[in-house]
């Protein structure tokens, strides 16, 4: 035997046939029974049914379909990027960077030059001018001053 | 030659389920909404794009119910359909594709009607319209009047009850798959559902009665 609130409880499922045969039964036994139930279950019935013919609103837009299509373009690029940085992928890269890393830090450190003094390294630094000065024969420093200031000299009168 | 069809006809029903792809298989909407949404977890865009078409009015129209405004809705219905496709992965077809996605808009909308800005939003959007409304002979409620006391009712709900009501009334969901959707018994799906159209009469009769719509505050 139902109470009055369990069969109130079960109205609305009883409109929408959403009970057992068996519960069926004892709500249909009830609203014979019972006139404020019946008339309950009368009021409720017609709101439903007025609620569910309501108009849908508006319905979406084609900009709508736009804008997640182009949504999931963007997340299908990122998760490719994302896809192609993978640990495989990133392991024997990393491995690369590393060792052109210490190749760089080896090759470019500066070479002690032990037993060079001032004037050898500036020689060796200019050999090329040096050279040069050998190829017109100037060995002399105060010919290679007259070279240095030659427009000098041919101005004068 | 009958007997060659007949036998053919045997073969094809005894290796139904094997046949390559379930192509021969008469599916019912449901079946192909999943066998789609398999696809979808593959990366097929095509598949989606077609359970979106299938969909879409659906959902912006439950968003639309749950948050009361159009505009967002649309924008909660665009993250809804992202987050389908994100989380294809996870979907197992013993669920119906229909259940999984209304799991996936109930969260949704939840977590925008938790914002504080909505809350804020909302209560400006819900205020009664006491405009004068024509009289229908009778009695009986014209739509904007109904829409309206729906709209109040719907604003003074708990979430869940606001979320199985319009699963039930707007979508046609029947008990059991909104009991999946929001992962309750059916039992206290019932009892949402009939809490949530109390109010609505409730809503409906002061409005038949000539009053103003009443705010419950939820």
């Amino acid at each position: 035997m139902s109470t009055r609130e369990e069969l109130t409880g079960n109205l609305t499922a009883y409109i929408d046939n959403e009970l057992s045969e068996l519960e069926a039964r004892r709500i249909e036994e009830a609203l014979r029974l019972d006139p404020e139930l019946a008339a309950l279950e009368q009021k409720l019935r017609t709101a439903v049914k007025a609620v569910e013919a309501l108009p849908a609103p508006a319905p979406a837009t084609a900009a709508l379909r736009r804008a997640v299509l182009q949504r999931l373009d963007e997340k299908t690029a990122l998760q490719r990027l994302r896809g192609f940085f993978t640990l495989p992928r990133l392991v024997p890269v990393a491995g690369l960077a590393a060792a052109a890393a210490i190749t760089v830090v080896v090759v470019g450190r500066p070479v002690d030059k032990p037993g060079l003094d001032d004037e050898t390294l500036f020689v060796a630094q200019n050999i090329e001018v040096l050279e040069d000065l050998d190829l017109i024969g100037l060995e002399n420093p105060d010919d290679l001053d007259v070279v240095a200031n030659l427009h000098e000299l041919e101005v004068r009168p | 030659m009958p007997e060659l069809i007949t036998r053919a006809t045997r073969f094809l029903i005894r290796n139904f389920r094997t046949l390559e792809g379930f192509e021969l298989q008469e599916m019912t909407v449901e079946d192909e909404d999943a066998a789609l949404f398999m696809r979808v977890a593959k990366g097929d865009q095509g598949a989606f794009a077609t359970l979106f078409d299938r969909h879409q009015a659906s959902i912006v129209r439950f968003a639309h119910r749950f948050v009361g405004n159009a505009a967002r809705a649309e924008e909660l219905a665009q993250d809804i359909f992202v987050k389908l496709y994100q989380h294809a992965k996870s979907y197992r077809p013993d669920a119906k594709f229909k259940t999984f996605m209304f799991r996936v808009a109930t969260n949704h909308c939840l977590n925008e009607v938790r914002r504080p800005a909505h809350k804020a939003e909302a209560a400006v959007a819900v205020l009664p319209d006491t405009r004068e409304s024509p009289e229908t002979p009778d009695g009986a409620l014209d739509g904007r009047q109904l829409e309206q006391a729906v709209g109040v009712a719907l604003h003074g709900m708990s979430e869940r009850e606001r979320a199985a009501f319009c699963m039930c009334r707007f979508e046609g969901l029947p008990y059991k798959e909104i009991a999946h959707a929001l992962e309750a018994s059916e039992a206290a799906v019932k009892s949402l559902i009939h809490r949530a159209s109390l109010q609505v009469l409730e809503q409906v009769e002061l409005l038949k009665a000539g009053l103003a719509p009443k705010r419950s505050e939820a």
